[in-house]
């Protein structure tokens, strides 16, 4: 449940960081257009949402929503060190961890 | 129309973030620091204790638990048993003699009861006593029960924590697998690092608890402020640009703190709650006409929701009678709660005919219900259940009040959220270190422009190595000195406190006497000695070295040794970039900052 939290946090943020202009262009050399960019943010916004549900689940209502916190965090820090030092991995990354977080969304 | 006017406004709130934060910076990186570590006093406690490391867990530790308390506490009124969990590998037992200090009043020993009970296994029951020492900071500690709540720190931490204040229980340490008694040695554990990092040390913890309390609202500007200056929170928002001087240091210092800013905010927020009893006592004085031990009760019955009253209703007459077997019980407490498993059982009046058994869960998963872990009761001679008086629930605003406190402490927390805080809490310090350096670093151009260094600059270097390079050498040293001072040493706790504070004392004499830079280089690398010297330290002085810690799936001893590696491997990088910098004027002219010559050159085309 851990790893759902955190992969659906993680595609959350890798989705929101495609969706900003500095960002997009480092991870694909060019910047999108702001239609896909607009489909980002809310794709983005919406998993990040969506990680606390698992939280939820898993900790109940206070725990679950400071372990959603901490795993933003953990998520936030991960796609952050990436951008700087391996940017283009986000492409491959983040939709790997949707997939991963999908097929255990299945299994729980 | 004025579009410049925001700008004034951005500019005045940059003023009071960088003050706030540098006044404060030294001290709130002490506190994050060793607040982080008390995620982990436990542990950290336990490795101090090297006596404890080969304990070894064991199926039928019970029988033998009862064993020793009718041996030792054959005439006691009470006994408790903490079950071995994963936050401790030994089994605590207690037992609270007949005799002392009178009968106290039966409010009184309904507190105790009770607590003893919510102490709870490994980390609830460190914090028994230190936990509600902090929830009813107001003050004035209300006597008995209070009394009887700080005494249930671990067994072995009670011998420099709270003993005095509790007289007439004595405390044993068992091991689970052989059943004898162990004798570790008194340490000031990781409960120093927890209570230094919300009142200092060597101050009137008053005193201490304002000036964190103080520091701790300043941080809470300088987060606020923080994100109002930062130019462009959503566009920058991961932005880390490595090898740049003065721009990597913005960057890092903005993602480190816009990156897990809800934590920030939570735990500085909720530090101030728990603080403000403290520092803001009018409104709760007000209401109760100055009566703070009349506000603690009423706070206290709301969050105990009438669980006070131990089990001494069912009596049956007053004659002798064998103690049940507790193992039937324990099983059925376990299948109750699978999850969270039993944090202590509490046997009331052993060997008498009006004997009861009081098991309590470890945690309640419940952080609204701080207080209320669910608890079973039976009769102690026929082990038939008994009725238990139902548990108010607590009031909205003490819920919403616990929310806060219990997200604080990571109380109820898994380890896997235990890890978390943790991290977060270990963010938050680099977001403060980062700022101390930027200090400098943004006022590099000033100090060229001037052609000398400062009174206050240099103050500022010195200060800022100290209390940040210093600081890890000086928790590290605090370890050394837990295994160089004579496990039967008198005063010992005092000692390893002494040396903690010498240590960083003489950092700060060190960083004063070298250059800069120089002073940087090798208090991290003396550092970076330390903690990779910690594990091997570790297996030379009676503890489970990594190896058989590792090997035998002991993590909580094995994750501290690992942490000392990856402090020192992270200290080492730093203190190698220090190392290689080569000052540079870059197109503005500032000084870059950690900037290697290899990745200078690409960056200068």
């Amino acid at each position: 449940m851990n790893i759902l939290i955190f992969t659906t946090a993680f595609a959350g943020f890798g989705a929101l960081c495609l969706s900003m202009e500095r960002h997009a262009k480092q991870v694909f050399g060019v910047v999108p257009g702001a239609l896909p960019r607009l489909g980002a943010a809310i794709a983005g916004w919406a998993l990040l949402a969506g990680a606390l549900a698992p939280a939820l689940q898993r900790y109940g209502v206070s725990v679950g929503i400071t372990a959603w916190l901490g795993f933003l965090s953990l998520a936030a820090v991960a796609i952050g060190l990436l951008l700087s030092y391996a940017p283009r991995q986000i492409r491959y990354l983040a939709p790997a961890a949707l997939f991963l977080g999908v097929n255990l969304a299945w299994l729980f | 129309m004025r579009f410049d006017k925001p700008r004034y406004f951005r500019q005045s709130m940059s003023w009071v973030h960088t003050w706030t934060g540098l006044v404060m910076g030294w001290l709130l990186f002490a506190v994050y620091v060793t607040g982080a570590l008390s995620y982990f006093r436990n542990e950290i406690t336990l490795w101090m204790q090297p006596e404890l490391h080969a304990a070894a867990a064991a199926d039928d530790w019970l029988p033998k638990a009862v064993g020793v308390l009718a041996e030792k506490g054959a005439q006691a009124q009470q006994w408790t048993i903490a079950p071995p969990g994963p936050r401790s590998p030994v089994v605590g037992l207690s037992y609270r003699e007949a005799t002392a200090g009178g009968r106290g009043g039966e409010g009184g020993r309904a507190g105790e009861a009770a607590r003893g009970g919510e102490g709870g296994r490994g980390g609830e029951r460190a914090r028994g006593g230190d936990g509600e020492g902090l929830g009813e900071v107001a003050g004035e500690r209300p006597a008995a029960a209070s009394a009887g709540a700080r005494g249930e720190a671990r067994p072995a931490q009670a011998q420099g924590g709270g003993q005095e204040r509790n007289q007439g229980v004595k405390r044993l340490v068992m091991d689970p697998a052989s059943g004898s008694v162990l004798e570790p040695r008194s340490t000031a554990g990781g409960n120093f690092l927890y209570r230094f990092h919300f009142e200092l040390h060597g101050i009137d913890r008053v005193w201490g608890r304002w000036i964190v309390g103080a520091a701790t609202m300043l941080m809470f500007i300088a987060i606020i402020t923080g994100v109002i200056v930062h130019r462009n929170i959503f566009k920058d928002f991961f932005t880390f640009r490595p090898a740049r001087g003065k721009r990597s240091w913005l960057d890092g210092h903005n993602a480190s703190g816009v990156l897990s800013l809800p934590f920030h905010i939570l735990i500085t927020f909720s530090g101030l709650l728990l603080l403000a009893m403290q520092l803001m006592p009018w409104a709760a004085d007000a209401a109760y006409n100055g009566d703070r031990r009349a506000f603690n009760q009423e706070v206290r019955g709301a969050a105990m929701g009438g669980q006070g009253q131990p089990a001494q209703a069912r009596s049956g007459g007053s004659g002798r009678s064998t103690l049940t077997d507790l193992r039937p019980l324990y099983q059925q407490a376990l299948q109750q709660w699978p999850e969270l498993g039993v944090g202590s059982i509490t046997v009331s009046n052993p060997g008498s005919a009006r004997a009861t058994v009081e098991i309590r869960q470890a945690f309640g998963d419940k952080l609204t219900a701080r207080g209320g872990a669910e608890r079973m009761l039976f009769n102690g001679v026929t082990g038939e259940a008994l009725e238990l008086p139902a548990a108010r629930p607590p009031s909205t605003t003490r819920s919403i009040w616990n929310v806060f406190i219990v997200v604080h402490e990571g109380r109820f927390a898994t380890p896997a959220v235990r890890w978390l805080l943790f991290l977060s809490g270990v963010i938050g310090a680099l977001m403060i270190a980062s700022g101390l350096v930027l200090w400098l670093v943004s006022r590099q151009k000033e100090r060229a422009a001037l052609g000398r260094l400062p009174r206050g600059h240099r103050f500022v270097e010195v200060m800022n190595v100290a209390a940040v390079a210093g600081l890890m050498i000086a928790i590290a040293g605090y370890f050394w000195a837990n295994r160089f001072i004579p496990a039967d040493a008198v005063d010992r706790n005092n000692q390893e406190i002494f040396a903690f504070f010498a240590i960083w004392g003489l950092t700060l004499v060190h960083a004063a006497l070298r250059p800069h830079k120089r002073a940087w280089i090798e208090q991290l690398a003396a550092g970076a000695a330390l903690y990779l010297l910690l594990p091997v330290l570790n297996g030379l002085s009676g503890g489970a070295h990594l190896a058989r810690s590792l090997f035998s799936g002991h993590w909580q001893v094995a994750s501290f040794d690992l942490v000392a590696l990856a402090t020192a491997a992270a200290l080492l990088f730093t203190a190698n970039r220090v190392h290689h910098h080569v000052p540079r004027p870059d197109r503005k002219g500032a000084k870059a900052n950690t900037d290697e010559p290899a990745e200078l050159a690409a960056e200068s085309t």
